[in-house]
């Protein structure tokens, strides 16, 4: 890890002024991302998790407040004039979206779609060379006939193949930084694993690192090579996945884990899910923002917000916990009880 | 599309994963358990051939153009009224050919003698002049306005909605209020002022109308806009470095295309209606030319004595603005690329 990350986030924070008071989606996040690695954001809906991507896209609305940095190439994105932040934006940048059915222009050919993806970044390349850079990369993502699927309407694929279109798009123009904000979510469970695979031969044949953001964790264990998890726009925890599946020292990131059904439990164990709801972040509780729904919650928690710390010593497993050390053993699936 | 992908009782399932459409189950020894009760493997045929034959993708794909021309064919009133405008549109520019009278020409007979001869086989008006000619000229600068109209309307109207659409906030709020201060201005009185103050020409009549009617098609775009622009696609082209002129006239308007040429289409009725209308209350485009509301106007006063040349004309602005109704309906649903209608 002494090489340079290929993108550094520092201190983000994203809020939105709404009518009833300042949404604080992402607070104080910070991490980064090297070349060719995979990261899992993980979280429940309105972590701040897409919030965070969406502000490294630099695709939220004007009306959000971002502060901190997120240095990509050594560059603060956050600082680079449009026109330049659009040369990286679907270049070196890009991005995959959750709901194929709609992300794809229901009026354009998929073909026409990719041929305009590659031409707005390489306006040298010919029509032909596009056209046939766009076979080549429908047959890359697994489009059977892709010479003649190409002229098809997005209507005329499945949704399996619509989501396979788009990560032909992503990859279009080579990326080094891949964000995929739940690409599986509109899918059912075959697909879902067809198109992780889909993406782990797309990132290995332009060695992106790639942001999957999801909340499906059964999902990350295969793909990622670290975890992240965040809550109520904070990262709660973050290490390798083994550490983070085998190892968590957080009550949250166990909670998320116990509330994967899991078949080699026995039938008459029921889920545990975490119970209560995410804060809303307009107004998060005062102490850790876990803390009314943690089991294990002190007055400490109450008083003090805990901050995010490492727990080894080159601090690539850190949680955002004042117990994090004196939590109980615990297994993902078989949790010795307290 | 629903017939490149033939129907496999799910149609939307993922093509590369569906079941291959074997011999239907009873006559396939399908797992038949054998004497000792274990099942039989190699039951289930594979089914021959790759799957991309049994999936049928290499079914052709028609192209846009293709689908909406096929789909508008099988709308037989649509293309009644096509047929209809076309034939109209072609006896108005050739019917005066084939008289030997130009429109202005006065028959001193025919003054005695205004009804329907062989001579003048719409009969003839007041000051003599062959009324099957001022017609068929008449309905030629009638069409000529309202496609003119329609056009210019749909222009600034488009243009003037994606802006709002778009842009939103404080471009929206003023370009609302302009368009809902235009529509509750009554285009008549304003036409009425105008056109008593300056006279009109075909041309000053077009561009008012133009002028007045925009906030229709302005609306009707500005809706779709916002509608469209929320949408994942566009998000998508702004992460793929899509700049906003782009995404409005590349990505989002030919979203909604099939709405504007309906409305485009509409808008030449409300356009042959309104200039007939101003023609008809003598504000309109001015003597000797004639409009169809012109020779309406012309012909109201005589109704009891000589009432052709007041049918004529008349039916002429119905059938035009009955047409293009029709074929706005048509188009309407040939224009939705997502439709599976008629499939």
């Amino acid at each position: 890890m002494t090489e340079s990350p290929l993108l550094s986030v520092r201190d983000l924070s994203v809020a939105f002024d709404t009518d009833d008071g300042m949404v604080k989606a992402v607070n104080g996040v910070s991490f980064d991302l090297h070349a060719g690695e995979t990261l899992a954001v993980v979280g429940e809906s309105g972590s701040g998790k897409s919030v965070a991507s969406m502000a490294i896209m630099r695709l939220l609305p004007s009306t959000a407040r971002i502060s901190g940095t997120i240095d990509f190439e050594g560059r603060n994105l956050l600082d680079l004039p449009n026109r330049e932040m659009r040369r990286l934006q679907g270049g070196a940048i890009s991005m995959i979206f959750q709901d194929p059915m709609t992300a794809l222009n229901p009026v354009f050919t998929v073909g026409n779609q990719l041929v305009e993806a590659i031409r707005v970044h390489n306006p040298s390349a010919s029509k032909q060379a596009a056209k046939q850079r766009s076979v080549d990369l429908l047959a890359l993502v697994g489009i059977p006939e892709p010479r003649s699927r190409v002229d098809n309407f997005p209507h005329e694929f499945s949704g399996g193949m619509r989501q396979r279109a788009m990560i032909a798009m992503a990859i279009a123009n080579e990326p080094k930084l891949l964000i995929a904000d739940e690409p599986t979510t509109a899918l059912d469970v075959t697909i879902q694993a067809q198109v992780m695979e889909v993406m782990r031969t797309a990132q290995e044949a332009t060695g992106a690192a790639m942001m999957l953001i999801t909340h499906d964790l059964g999902l990350v264990a295969g793909v990622a090579d670290r975890v992240q998890v965040m809550y109520g726009g904070r990262l709660f925890e973050t290490g390798d996945t083994g550490t983070i599946y085998y190892r968590s020292r957080n009550p949250y990131t166990r909670g998320l884990m116990s509330s994967i059904p899991n078949y080699t439990r026995r039938t008459t164990e029921r889920l545990e899910p975490i119970p209560g709801s995410p804060p809303s972040a307009i107004n998060f509780p005062r102490g850790c923002v876990f803390r009314p729904r943690c089991e294990f919650a002190q007055q400490e928690c109450l008083d003090h917000e805990p901050e995010l710390r490492p727990l080894d010593d080159q601090g690539l497993h850190q949680s955002r916990c004042h117990f994090a050390e004196e939590l109980p053993e615990w297994q993902h699936g078989e949790r010795v009880s307290a | 599309m629903s017939d490149s992908i033939p129907a496999k009782g799910q149609p939307e399932g993922e093509p590369d994963q569906g079941d291959p459409p074997g011999p239907p189950p009873h006559d396939t020894p399908m797992g038949e358990p054998a004497a000792d009760g274990t099942l039989v493997a190699g039951g289930l045929e594979p089914a021959a051939g790759s799957i991309e034959e049994l999936e049928g993708m290499s079914v052709e794909s028609r192209s846009f153009g293709r689908q909406t021309w096929d789909r508008f064919r099988r709308h037989r009133i649509a293309m009644i009224a096509a047929v209809g405008l076309v034939l109209m549109a072609a006896s108005f520019y050739v019917g005066p050919t084939l008289s030997p009278w130009a429109f202005t020409d006065i028959d001193p007979a025919a003054i005695v003698e205004p009804g329907i001869s062989v001579t003048h086989p719409f009969g003839a008006d007041q000051i003599g002049r062959d009324l099957f000619v001022r017609v068929m000229k008449g309905g030629q600068f009638s069409i000529r306005i309202a496609l003119f109209v329609s056009l210019l309307t749909t222009l600034i109207g488009t243009l003037i909605g994606a802006f709002a659409g778009y842009f939103g906030g404080v471009v929206d709020t003023m370009i609302s209020q302009l368009i809902n201060l235009f529509l509750i201005v009554p285009a008549l009185i304003i036409l009425l002022v105008i056109g008593a103050r300056w006279g009109a020409s075909p041309n000053v009549i077009a561009v008012l109308l133009g002028l007045l009617l925009w906030p229709q098609i302005a609306r009707v775009v500005r809706g779709l806009f916002l509608q469209y622009k929320e949408q994942e696609f566009v998000l998508a082209a702004k992460a793929a470095g899509a700049r906003a002129g782009r995404i409005m006239f590349r990505h989002i308007l030919p979203n909604t295309f099939g709405p504007i040429v309906v409305n485009a289409t509409l808008l030449i009725g409300v356009a042959i209606i309104l200039e007939s209308t101003l023609s008809f209350l003598g504000l309109g485009v001015q003597a000797p030319t004639p409009t169809l509301g012109t020779l309406v106007a012309d012909a109201k006063g005589r109704m009891d004595v000589n009432p052709w040349p007041l049918l004529f004309p008349s039916f002429f602005v119905v059938m035009i603005s009955l047409c293009v109704n029709f074929l706005g309906d048509g188009l309407r649903d040939a224009l939705d690329p997502t439709s599976r209608k008629g499939h």
